[in-house]
């Protein structure tokens, strides 16, 4: 709770800052405090308080998200100033725009009130819309933020419609009371659609199939930094704000809904593997690459327990550190570069033998190959849905973890042929490889010691 | 003694050793003379050991180390030594002596002298190694490690690629063999938990039912794996093409020692094949067979060295028939006076080839009595294989003859017609090189001279050897010891001779004879009418001898080349086009899928949105259906 | 005092980070210094090792305490020889690699003693999680050094090295989950998942999981195919660490995480898989016949031998496990052999195709007797090592079935066959163009190919230094298979 005022306030604060042109030196406030934060907010692990009349619980899975959502902001600052250093415009809006963001997703992942939530989804994605489009002068930027708002506020009316159902056919908005609703009597029909649009709405911030479409465009468009918050925090606050519904609420009537999901999460699969197999830009292979994560994380929903849970917080740590990885070295190559594709890494690891090293510790962890931490988030949600009775479905996802390999792969294939894409010196910035080093050593280390990050929730 | 007795495979190793790595740099005489010395040291150790052991009346046995040693099974590395395989030891390293010091002089002038020294030390390992071991294993070691010397000194000549092909030839059908010879060692651990020859003969002289499968299978796997070593129908045809070895090579494996491998392994386990009589009876057909087809076979030859390699396929088939008779002694004592006689023939054949600067076929030749000494022993070397009394071949031959008439008239008869054969075209050999006129080149006749004394020497013992060896094993009917079967009685199981006296009279006399006839006849057309073998053959027949039946040509073309075919289908169509392709298929279908679903992605919001719409319908209609 | 299978394990990775910061010259002697102090250190293990049954130098700790997974490493008689083959193979797989690349050498070096690390690793982890870690971990470095360091780099072979193997590892860890899940002792250590309690249906089934992934590993026709290519292509030390050790990942898997898992399912498969790999003796052995590239030539006389070593295993008996760990020692020495000279031959004519060779012997005698010497041991001659190898894994067939033996047996001739054509078209004949000038071996080569060679002869004629060791570990495997079966 300390951390969610602390950073909403600093939201105001940075905003403030803006009038007096501290571009550079913003950074330096914004990461002590959110670092801060996330102390803070560890510190209050255990103690299961709630707040403003139960709208919101601070039980130990929010505390763990919370503080992953915090920590992947921080690291994403580091990356802002590479991005934002030689803007001319202010950037401090946008830094605002972030922070507001984080403090909605930490709403999502924290709340026990249907209402905390959508307000939480708001809070989270209005700023995300402008972000989307705050590289002004890219018309691929302002399309991909008209694209977003366009589809995300379909989506959020979804949500909303879903929960106006629910909340008809259970008469509460508040989750344990749902959850008292819904077990033992039967319930009428359209809890069961008010909960499939609810889960159809909340998989469009996680971009699952077929909520998935705007992803790739989107992720391309934006600038990169955005993009990755939207990999990152975005994809595991709604997963968690989902998981948390789906677990408190309705884990007693899965039968309802878990077919349903069932599907949802091989299409996911598939399509997001099959169709990255292609691609050419890296961004968009982000994107797809991000939608087959959002097909694992399915899983743990499906599982819905106490030990999924588990899974589910590893594998979004395992995630988060990778893909900031991944972002910060193409950051570094885009600006030597300018260029997009995944042609940019070719011959990395002459140039660069260190950022080529760190490219390979997180495609690895992305594609699941031990002992990264990607392959045990991938090895603890499979063990839960075996121990849940899923078995095909986890077959189907280690089917699609060997397609997954190869677009992996294939990147890592530029950055080991013998040519050179461009002759263009790679110039190292310190926070960037400090925090490119951070996340990268964070995967190993949990690939090695996964037993660090165990039984939070 | 243990030691010494180490001493005598070890001596040649140690030769070996130094010359391969040294012997580029030593001058000739030294690297020379550690090959001949270590033979010749390890030759009076034999007949030391030998006059040690003579008064003892079992077999010594000393093994030095476990080889092998597994749950199942253990294989000692250790020797048995009796008198049957010190007779081999003393033909290995007494003509093996006698041919190094003939090397010395007939290789002087080549680059290779040291390596040729070399292999020959470590084939004279190998070969006591098989004959030493106490157990089929490590005659198997000997037994392949001869097949690699006979390899490497086919080949010895490497930058010509015939000779090399031939040598590839020899190992490769060897191995054919070998095959044979591991599964009845196999079949052997299986079946009786022992390899050792001792306790192999004991089981057979025991527990073992005459004639049951399993020995049956042992012995005719066993005989198998001889074939090839012992140039045996079907596995013979290496042979003759090994004749492309230098000549102390084709006198040393491919005529005295390797090549009697099978004879002697069969021997040692002489207990184990009487109790398969229907091994013995396969032997015995095979043995003939090839007896008689090398014999018809050499008649049309004209390569003195193809003659002569013919000529040894034909004997050892005489050799294996007497084993399939069960005369196991009489085809130790063929084996032994053919060492003498066709070592003799082989090195005097080299002699002549020296003389006449590599010339080898014999139409080419004539008229070289003037080489006395390669003449004379020659002369004798053939007499001897002819079988003219008193020489050795005679006896030993007309041993086998008898032998083979107890078993069965006619095989003894097609023998006793190889034979004839026998010394027609040893006579035809003999006559169209030493008599006649020269046929040769100018330059061949100016540089025509005897070899050196280290060359002339060793032919002048074998000479005495292929004339005195006969006396070992004098036939009962003459009332004189036998030596060889009181020496081998023991080990050997002498067969008991049910024929007449006035019979073996019979044969003697009458095989005299016509080999007098023969070689009369001979003289006659090849000496004094002057007439040559043509150089085009006409007629079914003789066309089908002069190309050897044509036997080659059918392996090739039922063997090598469907392997050969079999080999580029099963890679370019089998493995890369399906196996390969199918792989590729599954991994190029999932990328093109891939292609095809990622068009859905248009960039159109407004199709995105009714993606949506349509997902979430199907969502609800599903659900519709799950209820 | 630290394990001494800890040291083993951990030096190599201390070393490959050392070397992975240097370059040039610095790292080549860094990496040389590691895998010599690892070798001595090996040695010293293999000297100490005592001939019983149980874990020796054992490490043990908690790891993932949630999952109960254990960092549990340890030497018996089934891993021993493995272990000590990959450290005396390092030393010669360091050396071989050319430095002409010197801004980038620091990561060669450093990603093949990672290697080492992963494959040492592999073969001494008692913990199943960690063994596939472990196995999987070996495939990064081994990637890397394909992608990066290849003569003929080609994305598509190497892929498909890597998805194939994936591919095959991934059904091994639904095996090794499911056999976690139901195993009563809900916990990832051997004994666990020996006496896992599994049905005899369940049994076939884990079987295929981890079977998949080891015939793919091996490999065992008709999952071959990804190794022609990536042998070829590969530089020659990734393709010393592929065939040398990596191949033997699977084949000691086999004896040691699938036999004893999944006893009840073998009457079942046994007679199946033991048929492909017969088959794929007689394959490799025919197809090696009529190849021109020395290195795809023995990447498919590679498939022919580890055939018979996996036959041997599915023996099921004594002498068919003894012989297939003896052999997988051997050839691992072998076939390192061939390949070093093959790399020799390389540096100098810069040619692997057999047709462009020729006459080498003339200039290069040296180099042409040890490779012979080499190539009998291949074919399996009599006082070399890999007779001894192929007589038991024979006798072990034979014992299962006369007529497979006999079939499998045709490798004596065929390998012949295929290596002294391959020798008579490289090695002898007359000079060619690209041998004209063909050097001698030089002295670090010498040492390399000589201490090879010698191992080769000192192991055919005294086998007992290798059985003596792992005999009770293998009488003690029999009994596990025997008493669940």
């Amino acid at each position: 709770m300390t951390a969610l005022i602390i950073l909403s306030l600093l939201g105001i604060l940075v905003l403030m800052m803006g009038l007096f042109h501290l571009k550079n030196k913003v950074l330096i406030l914004i990461i002590p405090v959110l670092i801060a934060g996330i102390f803070l907010n560890a510190n209050e692990y255990g103690l299961n308080a709630s707040y403003f009349s139960q709208m919101v619980h601070f039980d130990n899975f929010a505390i763990s998200f919370s503080s992953l959502l915090i920590l992947t902001t921080t690291l994403i600052f580091g990356l802002c100033l590479q991005q934002y250093k030689t803007s001319k415009k202010p950037v401090e809006d946008i830094y605002a725009l972030i922070i507001f963001s984080l403090v909605g997703a930490i709403c999502m992942v924290s709340f026990n009130n249907l209402i905390m939530f959508i307000l939480g989804l708001e809070i989270m994605s209005v700023p995300l819309y402008v972000l989307a489009g705050s590289n002004r002068e890219n018309v691929l930027s302002n399309e991909a933020s008209l694209k977003y708002f366009l589809m995300g506020a379909f989506a959020s009316a979804i949500v909303i419609f879903g929960m106006t159902l629910i909340f008809g056919a259970t008469n509460s908005f508040q989750l344990d009371e749902i959850r008292n609703a819904v077990s033992g009597t039967k319930m009428p029909g359209v809890l069961q659609v008010g909960i499939l649009l609810f889960i159809g709405g909340s998989l469009f911030k996680a971009a699952a199939v077929p909520f998935h479409f705007w992803a790739p465009d989107v992720y391309q468009g934006s600038p990169t930094v955005i993009t990755a918050f939207m990999a990152t925090v975005v994809k595991t606050a709604a997963f968690a704000g989902l998981f948390r519904f789906m677990m408190v609420a309705f884990q007693d009537i899965s039968g309802l809904w878990v077919n349903i999901l069932v599907i949802i999460t091989i299409a996911t699969l598939f399509l997001a593997n099959f169709s990255a197999l292609s691609q050419t830009d890296f961004k968009r292979l982000m994107a797809y690459s991000g939608i087959s994560h959002a097909g694992y994380m399915l899983i743990a929903i499906l599982v819905l327990n106490m030990n999924a849970a588990d899974a589910l917080f590893f594998y979004s740590v395992s995630y988060s550190l990778a893909t900031i990885v991944a972002f910060g070295i193409f950051l570094t190559m885009k600006n030597a570069t300018g260029e997009y594709s995944l042609e940019i890494f070719k011959g990395l690891s002459r140039k660069n033998p260190f950022l080529a090293f760190g490219l390979v510790i997180a495609f690895l962890s992305l594609a699941g190959i031990p002992p990264l931490a990607g392959f045990f988030g991938k090895y603890f949600i499979f063990t839960s849905a075996i121990k849940g009775g899923f078995l095909t479905v986890v077959i189907i996802a280690i089917i699609n973890t060997m397609i997954g390999a190869y677009y992996y792969l294939k990147v890592l294939n530029m950055a080991f042929t013998k040519d050179v894409y461009h002759s263009a010196p790679v110039k190292n910035h310190l926070l960037l490889d400090a925090v490119i080093v951070f996340a990268a050593i964070g995967t190993l280390i949990l690939g090695f010691f996964p037993g660090l990050l165990q039984g939070f929730i | 003694m243990r030691s010494l007795i180490l001493l005598i495979p070890l001596l040649p190793l140690i030769g070996f050793l130094l010359n391969i790595s040294w012997g580029k740099q030593l001058p000739k005489k030294i690297s020379g003379g550690i090959g001949v010395l270590a033979v010749l040291m390890s030759f009076l150790l034999v007949v030391y050991g030998w006059l040690q052991s003579s008064g003892s009346e079992s077999t010594i046995d000393y093994t030095y180390f476990k080889w092998i040693e597994t749950s199942a099974f253990s294989i000692n590395f250790g020797f048995q030594l009796d008198n049957l395989s010190f007779l081999m030891m003393s033909i290995i390293t007494g003509v093996g002596f006698l041919i190094h010091l003939y090397s010395d002089g007939y290789m002087h002038k080549d680059d290779g002298y040291y390596r040729f020294f070399a292999y020959l030390n470590l084939f004279i390992f190998f070969m006591l190694l098989l004959v030493m071991g106490s157990n089929l294993l490590i005659t198997y070691i000997g037994w392949e490690g001869v097949g690699l010397c006979s390899y490497l000194l086919i080949g010895f000549w490497f930058k010509n690629h015939e000779y090399n092909d031939a040598a590839k030839k020899a190992f490769i059908v060897n191995r054919i063999g070998d095959l044979g010879f591991i599964v009845g060692i196999f079949f052997c651990l299986l079946n009786y938990k022992t390899i050792e020859y001792a306790a192999l003969n004991e089981l057979a002289a025991g527990s073992i039912q005459i004639g049951s499968a399993v020995v049956t299978t042992i012995t005719l796997a066993l005989f198998f794996g001889s074939t090839a070593k012992s140039a045996q129908i079907p596995l013979y045809t290496w042979l003759p093409d090994a004749m492309a070895g230098p000549t102390p090579v084709s006198a040393l494996i491919h005529a005295a020692t390797m090549v009697t491998a099978g004879i002697y392994m069969i021997t040692r386990l002489n207990g184990l094949f009487l109790a398969a009589p229907f091994t013995l009876d396969v032997i015995l057909v095979v043995g003939t067979a090839t007896a008689l087809v090398a014999a018809i076979i050499a008649t049309r030859q004209n390569d003195i060295k193809k003659v002569l390699a013919y000529s040894t396929v034909s004997q050892l088939g005489f050799m294996f028939a007497a084993l399939g008779a069960g005369a196991f002694v009489s085809g130790m004592f063929h084996l032994t006076t053919h060492a003498f006689f066709k070592a003799l023939l082989f090195l005097g054949s080299g002699s002549v080839i020296h003389a006449m600067s590599g010339e080898q076929d014999i139409r080419n030749m004539g008229g070289l009595k003037s080489l006395k000494v390669t003449h004379l022993t020659f002369l004798i070397g053939t007499l001897a294989i002819a079988g003219i009394p008193p020489l050795s071949g005679f006896f030993s031959k007309d041993e086998i003859l008898v032998n083979v008439y107890s078993k069965s008239f006619w095989f003894f008869i097609i023998l006793f017609a190889t034979a004839m054969l026998t010394a027609y075209y040893m006579f035809r050999l003999y006559f169209l090189t030493f008599h006649g006129k020269f046929r040769g080149t100018k330059e061949q006749a100016d540089h025509l001279h005897e070899s050196p004394l280290s060359m002339t020497f060793p032919l002048m013992v074998l000479a005495i050897l292929a004339v005195v060896g006969g006396f070992l094993g004098i036939p009962e009917v003459f009332h004189m010891p036998h030596t060889f079967n009181e020496m081998l009685g023991k080990i050997v199981k002498i067969p008991e001779l049910t024929v007449s006296h006035t019979f073996e009279y019979t044969v003697m006399g009458i095989s005299t004879l016509i080999v007098g006839a023969i070689i009369y006849l001979t003289y006659q057309y090849f000496v004094t009418k002057e007439k040559l073998p043509s150089k085009s053959e006409k007629g079914f027949w003789s066309t089908a001898i002069s190309n050897k039946f044509y036997i080659d040509e059918a392996y090739d073309s039922l063997v090598v080349a469907p392997v050969m075919g079999l080999s580029k289908w099963l890679y370019r169509v089998l493995d890369r086009s399906l196996t390969d392709g199918l792989v590729n298929q599954v991994g190029l279908t999932t990328l093109l899928s891939g292609q095809s679903i990622r068009k859905l992605q248009t960039g159109r919001t407004s199709l995105y949105l009714f993606a949506m719409v349509l997902g979430l319908i199907l969502i609800l209609c599903l659900n519709f259906f799950n209820r | 005092m630290i394990s001494l299978s800890l040291l083993l394990l951990i030096l190599p990775l201390v070393f490959s980070v050392i070397t992975g910061f240097l370059s040039g010259k610095n790292a080549r002697a860094s990496a040389m210094a590691g895998a010599l102090i690892n070798l001595v250190v090996a040695g010293y293990a293999f000297t100490q090792f005592e001939a019983n049954t149980s874990y020796q130098f054992a490490f043990l700790s908690d790891w993932i305490p949630s999952i109960r997974a254990k960092f549990h490493i340890g030497i018996d008689g089934i891993n021993l020889l493995l272990i000590l083959l990959t450290n005396l193979l390092l030393p010669v797989i360091i050396y071989t690699v050319k430095h002409e690349d010197s801004n980038r050498s620091g990561l060669y070096y450093g990603l093949i003693l990672f290697m080492q690390f992963a494959l040492l690793g592999v073969f001494m982890a008692l913990d199943a999680l960690l063994y596939y870690i472990f196995w999987e971990l070996a495939l990064i470095p081994i990637y890397l050094i394909l992608l990066g360091f290849s003569s003929q780099p080609d994305f598509k072979t190497f892929v498909k090295f890597f998805i194939y193997t994936l591919a095959g590892s991934l059904f091994m860890f639904i095996a090794i989950l499911y056999v976690y899940i139901k195993a009563p002792g809900g916990n990832f250590s051997i004994d666990n998942f020996y006496n896992n309690h599994l049905s005899e249906q369940e049994q076939v089934w884990v079987f295929l999981g981890f079977f998949i992934a080891y015939a793919i590993k091996i490999p065992i026709i008709p999952f071959h195919t990804w190794q022609p290519d990536t042998y070829t292509k590969a530089s020659t030390p990734g393709t010393m660490l592929l065939s040398g050790v990596m191949l033997k990942m699977g084949t000691f898997s086999l004896l040691r995480w699938l036999l004893p898992v999944a006893p009840l399912a073998l009457a079942t498969v046994t007679p199946v898989v033991i048929i492909l790999c017969i088959i794929g003796i007689v394959y490799g052995s025919i197809i090696a016949i009529r190849q021109k590239n020395i290195k795809t030539l023995f990447a498919y006389s590679s498939l022919a031998h580890v055939g018979l070593i996996s036959a041997g295993v599915f023996a099921l008996n004594a002498d068919g496990f003894n012989g297939a760990l003896i052999q997988m020692f051997n050839h691992g020495i072998i076939i390192v052999g061939l390949f070093l000279i093959a790399e020799i031959i390389y540096t100098r004519t810069e040619t692997y195709h057999i047709s462009e060779l020729g006459g080498i012997r003339n200039e290069a005698p040296t180099l042409a007797f040890t490779f012979l010497i080499i190539i009998l041991a291949s074919v399996a001659l009599p006082l070399t090592n890999g007779f001894v190898g192929e007589f038991l894994l024979l006798n072990g067939v034979f014992q299962y079935n006369q007529w497979m033996a006999v079939v499998g047996g045709t490798t004596v001739i065929l390998s012949a066959t295929y290596m002294l054509r391959m020798y008579q078209r490289t090695m002898l004949g007359l000079d060619r163009d690209y041998t004209k000038t063909i050097l001698d071996l030089g002295t670090v080569e010498k040492i390399m190919v000589l201490g090879l060679v010698l191992i080769i002869i000192v192991t055919g004629i005294w086998p007992s230094i290798l059985l003596d060791p792992i005999k009770p570990a293998v009488e003690n495997l029999l009994n596990i298979i025997k008493i669940v079966q």
